[in-house]
């Protein structure tokens, strides 16, 4: 399955393709892409992390077409 | 009749009190849409070139959003438009507040006033029609005053929207604005002294009729989609105030990384734009010590004052602009300070306006500043801008206390800078000087004093640094209404997701290295040009600039076009519009003098000499090479002149030249 990810600056960004996409084998769940990104200190990570807007825990399974971000600021206003 | 607009615009002679309704076509509609594109079309022909802006020949309107009350999310902008008296070009500025769904239930997709009342007046739009009364017993009073004795006056079944002007505007300060429920603000391009000059004390709006919409269903669902994902987000408990520096050093680092736009509306909700604050400052965003200076220079020992954290705790209830589900505003207690009722809190360009750029780190004086300005009128960006100017005029011996009737200037002195602003407002002793921004200030004070006077052809930039965002430096020189903040930024074009919809728009998938946009090219110029298209599509249907930074696969502009109007037209045709209303803008400003090549940012600016410290340390602009390619990019000359073929296009006069433009 693929998964949209605005990932962190600090994350391994091999796997994430030139679309922002993460494949991901059906029924991972957001700790394995956390694990797959290789973000440190996942607990913490996680709270900073939403899937389709909603933080939830990292036990969540993922599915096709999800879209993980990672709170971060624009200027503006 | 096509929907979503009211398919009438009123005119009112100040000058004779005569009322006339201007029908307008649908083909004029699908040309410019509404808001300021619409309006800088018309204005093109009605003010003509060459007129005094604070004279009779000058018409301020008053316009409405496309999108505004079809049900469309995040569209109750209203717009103040005119020529501008602080630039001598296009004058245009964006409000939040409730006047733009006032304007259209009133039967009119935008207000409009030429002439000069004999004496003051309110213009009223009620059931019984339009009417203008008399205001003399309001001239002198503070625009928050004047709204509470209005909505008194008119305390009808409708709640009347009211813009009103303060004392500044009366008094033609060209930094003045208009401002609407209690203290939201059409801020810039001098537009309250435009008001002032027509001697139009304040706007009642109590119509009701309805606006319609082809599609109120496909509408409703777009905008649900949009207001689902606001409402789910929900920052961590954890992340305080105090996390915010970490995220804004993020934010200057050398490697640009994707982002998704939408989840800036979760720190929208908590803070509004005081997220900023601290962020800022760290990130080298905000200017300091009037673009001089660094975070080096205001340490986190004086920033963490400003942690808005802190200013939530004055907050005593959230404030939403119409049609808005994030909520960026706030009411805040300040009669400790003010001894006034509840104010709108400052926002994050008044914070920086009064602190990091005056080197005061005295969070109870940005609270004095903020309500001087709502009081008076003045747009909290320029007199602070202009007060930095006296503060550095007054260290290097061009002021002294000769000139100031004895005030001490120094940076960080927070009860000489809000004396300063009363002065201003008042157009007292120095303040007389100040009250026109740095420009007038400068060349008033001679002796060199216009080495300090930081401004775009006349506006002073509003305070996010262009040595952090080159796309942001073209937007400040090359946009027809110089030094504005809300008009294109890489910041605002990587979330944008344009891409996605314009195949002309470039794609920024990928991370990238942060020089890359210092580096002058066909990429950053259309950046620039898709930009500026779009944000020319928003301020039409009266959308909201954060609503654009969520990104259009949330926010589907082009969609809620279609389902209100009942067209059924593509983004890049929605988006050849855009560049139809930003050339209309631009051949508004030559059609009144104005050299586009003549549009310079102060040095510090475009980092000449670059700074020695901070985040931005020795960075620099190509500034004139990127202006160039962002003209061509939108199908200008190099010296930002428009063909003739294209401006005939532009214009609508020439129907088989649009064609092939």
């Amino acid at each position: 399955m693929r998964i949209r990810v605005y990932a962190p600056r600090f994350a391994d960004r091999t796997r994430i393709d030139d679309d922002g996409f993460v494949d991901l084998p059906s029924g991972a769940t957001l700790d394995d892409l956390l694990k797959a990104l290789k973000i440190p200190f996942r607990p913490g990570a996680a709270l900073f992390c939403t899937v389709n807007y909603a933080r939830v825990p990292r036990a969540t399974a993922l599915q096709d077409g999800d879209t993980v971000g990672f709170f971060s600021l624009v200027s503006g206003g | 009749m096509m929907k979503g607009c009211m398919g009438k615009l009123l005119f009112v002679d100040l000058s004779t009190g005569a009322f006339t309704d201007r029908p307008v076509d649908e083909e004029t509609y699908r040309r410019y849409l509404g808001g300021v594109g619409l309006a800088a079309r018309l204005l093109y022909d009605e003010i003509p070139s060459g007129a005094d802006p604070l004279g009779p020949d000058n018409v301020l309107g008053f316009m409405g959003g496309l999108l505004t009350g079809t049900g469309a999310v995040m569209c109750g902008r209203w717009m103040a438009v005119c020529k501008s008296p602080l630039t001598g070009g296009w004058g245009d500025a964006n409000c939040g507040g409730t006047l733009s769904p006032a304007i259209k239930q009133c039967g009119y997709d935008g207000i409009f006033f030429k002439g000069i009342a004999p004496a003051p007046v309110t213009l009223v739009i009620d059931a019984k029609g339009p009417r203008l009364e008399d205001a003399a017993s309001l001239w002198g009073k503070d625009a928050l005053e004047t709204e509470e004795i209005l909505r008194r006056d008119f305390p009808g079944k409708k709640r009347p929207a009211i813009a009103a002007i303060g004392p500044a505007a009366e008094k033609l300060s060209l930094i003045s604005g208009i401002s609407n429920d209690g203290g939201r603000y059409a801020a810039r391009s001098g537009v309250g002294a435009v008001m002032g000059s027509k001697r139009l004390k304040a706007v009642v709006l109590a119509g009701a009729k309805p606006i319609s919409c082809a599609d109120p269903r496909g509408v409703k669902d777009l905008s649900k989609r949009y207001a689902d994902k606001v409402r789910r987000l929900r920052l961590p408990r954890l992340f305080t105030g105090r996390l915010l520096p970490f995220f804004g050093r993020a934010m200057g680092m050398k490697l640009v990384v994707p982002v998704d736009g939408m989840l800036l509306a979760a720190v929208l909700k908590k803070w509004g734009t005081n997220y900023n604050n601290t962020a800022g400052i760290v990130s080298g965003d905000s200017p300091i010590l009037n673009w001089r200076g660094s975070v080096a220079d205001f340490g986190r020992r004086r920033y963490r004052k400003l942690n808005p954290d802190r200013m939530r705790r004055r907050e005593t209830r959230r404030y939403h602009c119409y049609a808005c589900v994030i909520g960026c505003g706030a009411l805040c207690d300040v009669r400790d300070l003010t001894g006034g009722a509840h104010s709108h809190k400052p926002e994050y360009e008044t914070t920086a306006a009064f602190a990091g750029l005056l080197g005061n780190d005295d969070l109870q004086s940005i609270y004095v500043c903020n309500d001087i300005c709502n009081r008076s009128g003045l747009d909290t960006i320029s007199a602070g801008a202009t007060i930095a100017m006296a503060l550095e005029c007054f260290e290097n011996g061009i002021l002294t206390k000769a000139d100031t009737g004895g005030l001490e200037l120094k940076w960080g002195d927070a009860d000489a800078i809000v004396r300063l602003l009363k002065m201003m407002a008042a157009r007292e002793g120095i303040g007389d000087v100040l009250a026109d921004g740095t420009r007038r200030a400068a060349e008033r004070i001679g002796r060199g004093a216009e080495r300090f006077a930081v401004h775009a052809g006349g506006q002073e930039p509003a305070f996010h640094d262009s040595r952090a965002d080159p796309m942001l430096g073209v937007a400040y020189a090359a946009d027809p209404t110089p030094g504005r903040h809300t008009i294109s930024s890489s910041q605002y074009y990587n979330p944008s997701h344009l891409w996605e919809f314009v195949p002309w728009a470039p794609r920024m998938t990928k991370p990238y290295a942060k020089s890359k946009e210092y580096e002058p090219g066909d990429v950053e110029a259309a950046k620039s040009a898709a930009y500026i298209c779009y944000k020319q599509l928003a301020d039409a249907s009266g959308g909201c600039l954060f609503a654009m930074i969520t990104g259009v696969q949330h926010w589907r502009l082009f969609d809620f076009l279609n389902r209100a109007t009942g067209w059924e037209r593509t983004a890049v045709d929605y988006m050849e519009a855009g560049r139809r209303m930003q050339t209309v803008r631009q051949l508004f400003n030559l059609r009144h003098g104005i050299d586009p090549r003549s549009i310079v940012l102060h040095p510090r600016m475009r980092g000449e000499p670059p700074l020695r410290e901070g985040p931005l340390a020795g960075r620099s602009l190509p500034i004139e090479e990127m202006v160039r390619g962002y003209w061509t990019a939108m199908g200008w000359d190099e010296t930002g002149r428009v063909p003739d073929a294209a401006a005939r296009a532009a214009l609508g006069l020439d129907a088989a030249a649009e064609d092939k433009s």
